[in-house]
């Protein structure tokens, strides 16, 4: 990490400014879904009620569960990150794979939360949805905004850590060439750190 | 030889820090217990409903902190990453403020 790239130093690559450069886009990322939560802080503060209700169909075990699903796969990936910094490579490679072996839970998880809703019309659109008060309709389309943003992070981050896995593999990521790796693991972490403000603001109102 | 030497002794204090496995995991662990005490503090405190939802921001900040700071390690980067962070931080707590300001006094 601490490599200067200084003119015939013999480096070709600056680990510190591509880690700098990864931050920067991990804060647009938080402006992203900053945004999103000021607009959910606001209509709650309209319509907390409807808020309440609509957080009554939402299952606390199932969000509890995704939670420790996911703090699991951070876990996992930290200590990947670990593992191909002191050069055991093949130990990277499972806690890789370990990571996103739980993406696919916490998708699966998503997948029946989300039909269930579906089959129950309060995607927005749908019957049940357009018979809603209006702050319930609010609360239903941003539970479906956000958390389908945040899937879709889910989705691009496992793509990731799945190609970061392959350059581990094949020895491009090493002991001493760990930065791609180290991104991916930052950009993982920012997809947890996000889901642990929307449990509690979805699932835990009641 | 001697140049060398000392170039070598610089760029072994230069080395990265390594978080060890046995850190990650007692991280993981306090995380766990802070995620069973925001499920506990809404299931349990249900009367309490306002200071549910402070408790429950609370815990979800620290533990972003934790995150942050251990997982994404930036306890142990240069201070231009703690300082970038900070400033975003407040940026956004200033945006949500604000919008909160407005509509609370209309």
């Amino acid at each position: 990490m601490e490599h200067l790239v200084l003119p015939n130093s013999g480096l070709t690559r600056d680990d510190e400014g591509s880690k700098l450069g990864m931050w920067l886009f991990l804060y647009t990322e938080v402006l992203l879904f900053g945004g999103l939560f000021i607009v959910y802080t606001m209509y709650r503060f309209l319509y907390p009620d409807s808020f309440l209700q609509g957080s009554y169909h939402l299952s606390i075990p199932i969000g509890t569960i995704n939670t420790i699903v996911l703090l699991t796969s951070s876990l996992t990936v930290a200590m990947g990150i670990t593992a191909l910094q002191k050069g055991n490579n093949k130990l990277a490679v499972w806690l890789m794979v370990a990571t996103i072996f739980f993406a696919l839970v916490f998708m699966v998880n998503k997948y029946f939360e989300w039909s269930a809703k579906i089959e129950h019309g309060l995607f927005p659109g749908m019957d049940a949805y357009m018979q809603l008060p209006r702050g319930e309709t609010l609360f239903f389309f941003l539970y479906f905004f956000m958390t389908g943003l945040h899937a879709l992070h889910i989705i691009i981050g496992a793509v990731v850590i799945g190609l970061v896995t392959m350059e581990i593999k094949n020895g491009k990521q090493s002991s001493s060439n760990f930065a791609y790796t180290e991104n991916a693991g930052l950009y993982w972490h920012l997809v947890d750190l996000i889901w642990i403000f929307l449990f509690p603001l979805f699932y835990l109102i009641h | 030889m001697e140049v060398q030497k000392q170039h070598d002794q610089e760029t072994e204090t230069h080395q990265p820090h390594i978080s060890s496995y046995r850190d990650l995991i007692g991280i993981w662990i306090g995380l766990m217990v802070l995620t069973l005490m925001t499920v506990a503090v809404s299931v349990l405190g249900g009367r309490l409903a306002t200071m549910a939802v402070a408790m429950a921001m609370f815990i979800a900040t620290g533990k972003s902190f934790i995150v942050a700071s251990r997982f994404m390690h930036v306890k142990y980067d240069k201070p231009v990453f703690k300082v970038l962070g900070a400033i975003v931080m407040v940026l956004f707590v200033a945006l949500l403020l604000f919008t909160i300001l407005d509509y609370a006094t209309r």
